[in-house]
C-alpha cells in the first residue's frame, strides 16, 4: 500500500565500479614506532589495540569521528551490537562497499580486533541489498562474520539499527575503517589514504580508487580520465554531495565518499505542477509541496508547524519532482534560517 | 576544465519522468479516443480537436504577450484544447470551442498565476460555461456511424442521448454492450467506454495518473447509482446505463485526477474521490443538467485546499507517535486553550495508531527517534535504545499525559479563583 | 480656491471616483454588484439607491453621531438608511415600474453594507458635515461608475441590448450569471490597478526630475 511505503526507489548505477578492483594512486606509506612491535596480533591487548588506533590516526569515514575516541568512549553493556556500516545507498557510491568485497580477510581482522576491544554479543556486516541494475550478488560473509542485507526505498541508513535485539545497544563503525586498523595492526602503516569513487557519465574510467588524503580532485579524476567536458562536478554522494567549482584547489578529505563528474547538469526548472509526487516519495510523511512554497514565502512560523525541522536531506523530494525544482535545497536553506531565527529569538 | 561548471543543488540524479513526459503521456491517451470519434463521425472529429489546440495555444501564447511573459513551450494548453471538444457533441460549432477554449484560457488560468496555479480545472469550467450559453448546441447529439459535413449547416440526423432518456426517468433503448462500444450518440469522446477506461489504465500504469483518484470516484460513485437508481429496472442495468451514458468515466481519468487542481497527499485524493462521487450523484439524481459531472468536478477544486490541510493536521499527529505529550504541552501558552480543546480527538487518534497501524508504520517511528538521537548527542557513541515505542509504553505515557493534565487544571482553576 | 479644496476634502472624495474606487479597490459591496448588476438599468438603480443610502447617513452621523449614546448610534445609521430605501423605491420605479421587485433582495443589502454602518461610525463622526456630504458623494460617484459599466457590459454581451432595448441577439449568455458578474469585476479591478500604478510611476518621475533640476 502506497499509504505505508515511503522513500524512492534509485536505479543504482554502481556498475562498473563495484567490481572493478580498486585503483591504488602511488604514494609514499607512513609508518608509525609501536612500543609492541613483536606482539601477536591475537594477544593484543584492549588498551593496546587503542593504542594503534590512536597511532595510526584512524578516522571514521561514517561520521568523520577518530576510532580511538569511538573504541575508547564507547560502552555497549550487555548484549550490544557492532555494526560495521558499509551501507552505500546514493547511486554511483560504492566506496564502503567494494572496500569489504576486495580485502575481505583484512576487513574481517579489523571487525576481529574491534570485537576485542567493545566485546560485542553480535556483529553484522550492513549492506544496500536493493542494487537491481547489476549482476552483481552481495556476499554472505566477510570473513567469519555475517552480513546483513539492507532493503527498502532510499533513505535506507536509519534501517541499519533494524537487526538489534531490542533493549540493547549498538555502535555503528565504519568499514574502510576497519580496513585501514587492520593494515596498522599487521604492518604499523598510518592511515594516509581513503577511498573514494570515481563515476558519472563524464568519466571514460570509472572505478573506485584508493588515494592519500588531500589529493585534488583534478588529480583524481585526471586519474580516471574524462571523456567528454562536464558540466557539474560533485563531491560528496549524488544525493547529498556539493557541486564544486575549482577542482584543482578542492582536496578530498577521509569522509569523502565519491567524486561524480557529469556531462550535463539540470537546467531550466518549469512551474510546479502541484503533481504531489514529492509528498509521496518523502521518508517523513510532510507535506513537501505546501513546505516549499511556504519556504519560497518566507513564513517560518507555519513552517514550524509544517514539522520542517523533521527534515532529514535525503533529497527525495527533488529527485521525484517532474518539473526539475530543488525542492529539497529550498527547504534546508529555509530551516537553517528557521533555526537562525530560533537561536536569535525573532521566532 | 574548471571553466564554466555550473552549479547545481544537491540531488545530483532525478528522474527521467518529466512534466513534459507526463503531459505525452495524456496526448498519447487522448489519440486513441479521436481515432474513435473520427470512425463514428468523420473527419470533422478530428478537425475540432485540432482546432481546440490551436485557439488555447494561440491564446496562451496571447496571454503570454500581454503579460510580458517568455512564451513557453507548454503541452497543457493543448491538453486542454484536446479535452474540452470530447466532452461535446460532434456537430458542435467551431465558435462554441473557441469560446469555452477563450474562458478557459483567459479566464480560469491565465488570472491566476498560469500553469501550476489555477484554482479550477480550466476544462470543466470551459465547458460548464458553454454549457450554460448554448445548451441547445452543446446537449444536442448526432446518431452515431455518419460522416457529418467538415463546414457549414448541420444537416446530421439527430438522436436523443441516453443520459438524456435517463434525466426523463425512461429506460434508454440501447443495449449495454452498445454503450460500452460507443455506438450511441452523446458526447464525442465519453461514450466509448472500453476505449475511454484503456486509456485510463494506461495512464494509471505509466504513474502519470494516480491511481487513488479515479478509484476513489467511481467506486462510491457506481455505489450511490446502483442504490438509488432513477429508472424502473433492477440496479444492476440502471447503474450500466447510468455509469455508461455521461461523461463521468472519462472525466475521471482525464479531469478529475489533473495535478493542479486535485489534493496532493493521498488520503486527501480519497476525500476528494468520494466528495465529488457524492457531488456527481446529487447533481445527477436532483439537476436538471445533463452532465453534473463537470459542475461535481468544479465544487471538488474549490475543497481541494482544506483536503490537503486536514490531511497535514492527521498527519502532524501521526508522525509524532508517542511523543505526542511533548508536542501540546510545551507551546506557547497563548494558544493553550486551543490546544486542550483539541487533544480529545488526538487521543482517539493516538490509540487507534497503537491498535492498528501495522508494524511497518511503527518500526518507521522507532526509526525516526533514532536518527533524531544520533543528531543529538554529541559522544562518538551511537547508542539506540528500543524501549520506548512499544505500545505499552504509549499506553503508560497517556496515563501520565492524563496525569498531568488534571494539574494543570487545577492551576487554571486557581488562577481564576486569584483573579 | 485650493484652501477651499483642501477644507472641504475634495481632493480625497474625488479620489474616491477612481483611484480608491469603492468596489474595485477598496473590495465593498463585491457581492450584490456581482448578483444583482446584470443590465443597465439595473445598475442604475443600484447606484441611485446607494447614493440615497450613503449620503444622508453620512451627513447625520457626523452632525448627531457623537450626540447619541454609544450603544445607539448604529442603530441609529441603520434605521437612516433603510427608512432611505423609500424615497429609492420611487426614483427607480420612474423609470421601470418592476425595477426594484426584480433586484431582490440586493438593494437592501446595499443598504446594511460597510459604508452606511461602518465607515459612518469610524470616520464620519470625526469629521465635519461638509467634508462628510463631499466623501459620501464620492463613494457613491465611485460605486455608480462601476455599477453602470458593469451593467452595460452584461447587458450589451449577455441579452444583446441596452437599458431594456434589444438591438442585437445575444452574443455570451453566460454573462448574466454571478460568477461571470465576479469575473468581470476582477479584471476591472486589474484595468484600474494598473492605470494607477503607471500614473504613480509618472508622477514618481516627474518627481526625481524636479528634484534633480
Amino acid at each position: 500500500m502506497s499509504f505505508f511505503v515511503r522513500g524512492i526507489i534509485l536505479e543504482q548505477k554502481k556498475e562498473p565500479m563495484l567490481t572493478r578492483s580498486t585503483l591504488v594512486m602511488r604514494h609514499e606509506y607512513e609508518y608509525f614506532d609501536c612500543d609492541f612491535p613483536d606482539i601477536a596480533l591475537d594477544e593484543l591487548s584492549r588498551e593496546q589495540i587503542i593504542e594503534l588506533a590512536r597511532l595510526a590516526e584512524i578516522v571514521d569515514e561514517s561520521d568523520g569521528k577518530l576510532l580511538c575516541e569511538k573504541l575508547e568512549k564507547t560502552d555497549l553493556g550487555e548484549g550490544g551490537t557492532l555494526i560495521i556500516d558499509a551501507v552505500d545507498d546514493e547511486p554511483y557510491i560504492s566506496s564502503q562497499m567494494s572496500g569489504c568485497i576486495h580485502h575481505p580477510e583484512k576487513v574481517a581482522l579489523g571487525i576481529e580486533l574491534c570485537e576485542k576491544v567493545l566485546s560485542p554479543e553480535k556483529t553484522y556486516v550492513a549492506m544496500y541489498k536493493h542494487i537491481f541494475d547489476t549482476n552483481f550478488s552481495i556476499p554472505k560473509k566477510i570473513g567469519n562474520y555475517k552480513v546483513e542485507k539492507i532493503g527498502g526505498r532510499y533513505p535506507a541508513e536509519g534501517r541499519v539499527y533494524r537487526h538489534i535485539p531490542k533493549g540493547k545497544n549498538a555502535v555503528v563503525v565504519g568499514a574502510c575503517a576497519m580496513l585501514h586498523l587492520a593494515r596498522a595492526a599487521e604492518d604499523s602503516r598510518k592511515m594516509t589514504s581513503c577511498f573514494i569513487t570515481v563515476a558519472g557519465d563524464a568519466i571514460l574510467n570509472p572505478r573506485n580508487v584508493e588515494v592519500p588524503v588531500g589529493t585534488s580532485v583534478e588529480r583524481i579524476i585526471q586519474l580516471c580520465g574524462l571523456n567528454e567536458k562536464p558540466e557539474v562536478i560533485i563531491m560528496g554522494g549524488s544525493m547529498t554531495g556539493r557541486s564544486i567549482f575549482e577542482p584543482e584547489n578542492e582536496v578530498v578529505g577521509p569522509t569523502t565518499r565519491g567524486i561524480i563528474a557529469l556531462s550535463r547538469g539540470y537546467h531550466n526548472p518549469s512551474p510546479c505542477i502541484g503533481c504531489g509526487r514529492c509528498d509521496h516519495a518523502c521518508p517523513k510523511a510532510l507535506s513537501v509541496s505546501t513546505m516549499r512554497k511556504l519556504a519560497e514565502f518566507g513564513d517560518f512560523e507555519k513552517l514550524t508547524r509544517y514539522d520542517a525541522a523533521l527534515c532529514i536531506g535525503c533529497g527525495a523530494c527533488s529527485y521525484v519532482c517532474p518539473s526539475r525544482i530543488d525542492v529539497a535545497a529550498t527547504i534546508i536553506k529555509a530551516k537553517k534560517q528557521m533555526e537562525l531565527a530560533k537561536k536569535e529569538g525573532t521566532l | 576544465m574548471n571553466e564554466s561548471l555550473m552549479f547545481q543543488n544537491a540531488p545530483h540524479v532525478r528522474q527521467s519522468e518529466s512534466v513534459r513526459t507526463m503531459m505525452t503521456d495524456v496526448i498519447i491517451a487522448l489519440v486513441p479516443i479521436y481515432v474513435m470519434a473520427f470512425f463514428y463521425y468523420g473527419p470533422r472529429a478530428l478537425l475540432l480537436g485540432l482546432s481546440g489546440i490551436l485557439f488555447c495555444v494561440v491564446f496562451s501564447a496571447i496571454g503570454a504577450l500581454v503579460l510580458h511573459e517568455k512564451i513557453s513551450f507548454d503541452l497543457t494548453p493543448a491538453i486542454t484544447g484536446l479535452v474540452i471538444p470530447l466532452l461535446m457533441p460532434a456537430t458542435v460549432d467551431y465558435f462554441v470551442i473557441a469560446a469555452a477554449c477563450a474562458v478557459a484560457i483567459f479566464v480560469v488560468k491565465l488570472p491566476f498565476g498560469g500553469t501550476g496555479n489555477n484554482l479550477f480545472n480550466p476544462a470543466a469550467v470551459g465547458f460548464a460555461s458553454a454549457a450554460i450559453c448554448w445548451p441547445a448546441k452543446v446537449f444536442s447529439y448526432p446518431a452515431p456511424l455518419q460522416t457529418l459535413e467538415i463546414f457549414g449547416e448541420n444537416t446530421a440526423a439527430m438522436a436523443q442521448s441516453p443520459a438524456y432518456s435517463l434525466a426523463l426517468g425512461a429506460v434508454p433503448e440501447y443495449e449495454v454492450l452498445d454503450m460500452l462500444l460507443g455506438s450511441v450518440p452523446g458526447p464525442m469522446g465519453a461514450t466509448n467506454i472500453f476505449v475511454v477506461a484503456t486509456c485510463g489504465i494506461f495512464l494509471m500504469v505509466r504513474k502519470t495518473v494516480n491511481w487513488i483518484t479515479p478509484v476513489s470516484f467511481l467506486l462510491p460513485y457506481s455505489l450511490l447509482l446502483a442504490l438509488f437508481p432513477r429508472i424502473e429496472a433492477s440496479s444492476f442495468d440502471s447503474l450500466c446505463y447510468e455509469l455508461f451514458s455521461g461523461i463521468a468515466i472519462f472525466g475521471a481519468f482525464f479531469m478529475l485526477s489533473e495535478p493542479v487542481t486535485s489534493p496532493k497527499r493521498d488520503f486527501g485524493k480519497f476525500m476528494a474521490g468520494i466528495t465529488s462521487a457524492v457531488a456527481a450523484f446529487l447533481f445527477r439524481y436532483f439537476g436538471e443538467l445533463e452532465m453534473g459531472f463537470a459542475y461535481a468536478l468544479i465544487i471538488m477544486n474549490v475543497f481541494s485546499p482544506l483536503f490537503d490541510e486536514i490531511c497535514e493536521e492527521i498527519l502532524h499527529v501521526l508522525r509524532r507517535g508517542g511523543k505526542l505529550k511533548k508536542v501540546f504541552f510545551e507551546k506557547k501558552p497563548k494558544e493553550k486553550t486551543e490546544k486542550e480543546e483539541k487533544l480529545p480527538f488526538v487521543r482517539v487518534l493516538k490509540k487507534k495508531k497503537a491498535e492498528e497501524a501495522p508494524a511497518e508504520a511503527v518500526e518507521e517511528n522507532t526509526e525516526a527517534e533514532e536518527l533524531s538521537e544520533e543528531e543529538i548527542t554529541e559522544e562518538p557513541v551511537i547508542e539506540v535504545s528500543f524501549d520506548e515505542t512499544s505500545e505499552e509504553e504509549i499506553s503508560e505515557e497517556e496515563n501520565e499525559e492524563q496525569e498531568e493534565k488534571e494539574p494543570s487544571e487545577d492551576e487554571k482553576t486557581e488562577e481564576e479563583a486569584a483573579v | 480656491m485650493n484652501q477651499l479644496k483642501e477644507k472641504f476634502g475634495i481632493k480625497d472624495s474625488l479620489a474616491y471616483i477612481f483611484f480608491k474606487n469603492p468596489v474595485l479597490v477598496l473590495g465593498l459591496v463585491i457581492g450584490q454588484l456581482a448578483a444583482g448588476d446584470t443590465t443597465l438599468q439595473n445598475g442604475a438603480a443600484l447606484s441611485v439607491t446607494y447614493f440615497l443610502v450613503t449620503v444622508p447617513v453620512l451627513v447625520f452621523a457626523s452632525v448627531f453621531g457623537k450626540k447619541l449614546p454609544q450603544w445607539l448610534r448604529v442603530v441609529c445609521y441603520a434605521l437612516v438608511s433603510t427608512v432611505m430605501l423609500v424615497p429609492a423605491y420611487f426614483i427607480c420605479g420612474s423609470f421601470s415600474a418592476t425595477i426594484f421587485d426584480s433586484l431582490g433582495i440586493y438593494p437592501v443589502l446595499l443598504a446594511v453594507s460597510t459604508v452606511p454602518i461602518v465607515y459612518s461610525s469610524k470616520i464620519a463622526e470625526n469629521s465635519e458635515p461638509l467634508s462628510a456630504l463631499m466623501n459620501g458623494i464620492g463613494i457613491s460617484l465611485g460605486f455608480a461608475l462601476t455599477a453602470i459599466i458593469l451593467g452595460a457590459a452584461r447587458e450589451f454581451f449577455g441579452s444583446g441590448g441596452l437599458w431594456g432595448f434589444k438591438f442585437a441577439d445575444a452574443v455570451y449568455p453566460a454573462v448574466r450569471l454571478p460568477f461571470w458578474g465576479f469575473i468581470l469585476l476582477g479584471f476591472m479591478a486589474a484595468i484600474v490597478n494598473l492605470i494607477s500604478e503607471a500614473v504613480k510611476k509618472s508622477e514618481e518621475t516627474k518627481n526625481s526630475e524636479e528634484g534633480n533640476a
